[in-house]
């Protein structure tokens, strides 16, 4: 088996990027992920590759765009509200249909915020990533194991699919250390033919464009773009499944908030409630029918969030009513407690069914 | 306990995430135990989370003074020192010790130059322990030469090398008497190019535990450690 190392969850994801072959990072420092760009810094010249401090978000996010154009796996890196400086980056990159990885570490809003861990920038990841009908594929690891494995996953897919991907973590994951190991190797990016590599004289130009002279190839444009998005439903939802084989009550939670609710699950556990925890390890696409199935087969639901409440929208779209979905977040920078929800479990368990 | 330990200043660096928070809270606890109740100074003014501030309560309450930068724990993330931490370090001594706990790197080593004169006079005295903590489980310290530049550039930062090797190698909720064991080479060899002792290997109670009394005998100056440093979830 591979050594093993104990890292933050933002070295740990810088490392993975690495070996992922990505050799271009744009950055800019925000607490809570700067280890990231300060990781890319010392290790990217070792490699031979770009680690560049640009001068804001707004001119990092581009120089991704332009990088992946040229066919080079790029990245960058933020925190909350450099995220929404990049927005107008990403739309663009989505409407280019070109591969790049975003990571968020997602800290207290909105405005400037606080530098505690928050989950409060989750509409914007899948909503809204930025101004348009768009997407990006989004994964939200809870270990610093995910963070590697997930930042893999994020490049492959997103080459698969010639659309952005992002890394939704949290203050916590990014600076809690926990053992980790790397995949021995990991394949290199595939043959990219739409890229800017020059013609050599032997091909036709390639062309990466967002502007469609005529509303009409827009549309068209943009609904072969959602057709694609059907197929990334389809084939790329991830979940995890904690204790669901008997349980009546469901927590829901992704990120760290599902590590404290696996801990409050074996708590309720102990005192006889048939609890467990459904997690979305991709938050689009949502794992929309695995809820809707669940939906169907428990009492309530409970999703927990370090936010006033946002992916809860989508549970409960996702049931569309076969069992009443409840809330319970913390926000700002506060940290949910095991003790804390577990009250929230008894809570739920004891609530009288309404009519 | 080793000699670095009995010092009036006793700095505490190292490599991020190297240990330092977990191993300076504890060297407090046991300094208290010997009668030589210290102040403890949060310096990490390179990162927000996981410091030696958050414990301030706990620790005061068992007699160790805690000092911190003005908006430790709030959301102004700006290095604002106060004045009060000069005056502990220049009149620590040896009976009233002062634990200096840096951020990581040769950016948390930095904000030592704020204090170079108090420092240097304690150095003259011999008063000054310069403490190194390594752990070489992390990926960018896997062995002694990675581990020698990192103390390099910290020394540079700071304008003080090594007194002393701490080995706090581990691997988290994974550490077990393996880890440790593999360690003590590259811990020797980095004491070795540094010139100084290895004063202390740490590890928490349950490793130390796990090892064969022969095993025991091979580390050198075994420190137990008292984890206050938690996840949420543990």
């Amino acid at each position: 088996m591979a050594k093993k190392y104990l890292m933050k969850g933002n070295e740990a994801m810088a490392e993975a990027a690495l070996r992922a072959h990505c050799r271009h990072f744009f950055g800019y420092p925000i607490t809570p992920q700067t280890e990231v760009a300060a990781y890319m810094a010392k290790r990217m010249p070792k490699l031979g590759g770009t680690y560049l401090q640009a001068e804001s978000e707004v001119a990092a996010i581009n120089m991704v765009l332009g990088a992946s154009a040229a066919g080079m796996r790029a990245m960058t890196s933020s925190s909350s509200p450099g995220i929404s400086l990049k927005t107008e980056g990403i739309s663009y990159i989505a409407a280019s249909d070109l591969p790049a990885l975003i990571v968020n570490v997602m800290r207290g809003g909105p405005g400037l915020g606080g530098i505690q861990p928050s989950q409060s920038d989750y509409w914007q990841a899948t909503k809204a990533p930025g101004h348009g009908d768009a997407q990006v594929l989004v994964y939200a690891p809870s270990s610093v194991q995910e963070m590697v494995d997930l930042t893999i996953r994020a490049f492959e897919t997103a080459e698969r699919w010639r659309m952005p991907a992002m890394l939704l973590a949290d203050g916590m994951l990014g600076q809690m250390m926990e053992p980790v190991s790397f995949p021995d190797e990991v394949p290199l990016p595939p043959e990219k033919p739409w890229a800017l590599t020059g013609t050599k004289g032997a091909r036709k130009p390639n062309i990466v464009n967002s502007l469609y002279l005529t509303p009409s190839q827009l549309e068209q444009i943009v609904k072969e773009r959602f057709q694609r998005y059907e197929k990334v439903k389809a084939q790329e939802v991830l979940c995890e499944r904690y204790k669901l084989d008997d349980a009546q009550f469901v927590l829901v939670a992704y990120g760290a908030t599902a590590r404290i609710c696996k801990a409050a699950v074996d708590m309720a556990r102990e005192k006889g409630i048939p609890v467990g925890l459904f997690r979305p390890i991709t938050l689009w696409p949502f794992p929309e029918k695995e809820l809707a199935a669940l939906g169907g087969q428990v009492k309530s639901m409970l999703a927990v969030e370090m936010s006033m409440g946002q992916m809860v929208d989508d549970v409960r779209l996702a049931v569309n009513g076969r069992c009443p979905v409840y809330f319970y977040g913390r926000t700002g920078g506060i940290i949910p407690t095991p003790a804390e929800i577990e009250g929230q479990i008894v809570k739920m368990a004891n609530r009288k069914e309404e009519a | 306990m080793g000699k670095e330990f009995q010092k009036a200043v006793i700095l505490v660096t190292g490599y991020y995430g190297s240990g330092k928070t977990s191993f300076a809270l504890s060297l407090a606890e046991r300094l208290v135990k010997e009668g030589r109740p210290p102040a403890i100074v949060d310096l990490d003014v390179v990162n927000p989370y996981f410091r030696t501030f958050d414990y301030r309560e706990q620790l005061q309450a068992e007699g160790i003074r805690v000092e911190a930068p003005v908006y430790a724990g709030t959301n102004l993330d700006i290095p604002a020192l106060p004045p009060s931490i000069d005056g502990l370090i220049e009149r620590a001594t040896e009976s009233s010790p002062v634990i200096l706990d840096l951020g990581g790197d040769d950016a948390g080593a930095a904000v030592l130059g704020r204090y170079k004169a108090g420092l240097l006079a304690a150095w003259k005295r011999d008063e000054l322990a310069v403490l190194h903590l390594v752990n070489f489980r992390r990926a960018l310290t896997p062995d002694a030469q990675s581990a020698v530049e990192e103390a390099a550039a910290i020394g540079a930062a700071c304008g003080f090398m090594p007194t002393a090797v701490i080995n706090s190698t581990n691997l988290g909720p994974e550490t077990t008497g393996s880890t440790l064991l593999d360690s003590l080479d590259e811990a020797e060899a980095l004491g070795r190019q540094l010139g100084v002792p290895v004063e202390a290997t740490v590890m928490e109670p349950a490793v130390w535990q796990g090892l064969t009394p022969e095993e025991q005998t091979q580390i050198p100056g075994a420190f137990l450690l008292t984890r206050r440093v938690k996840l949420p979830w543990e």
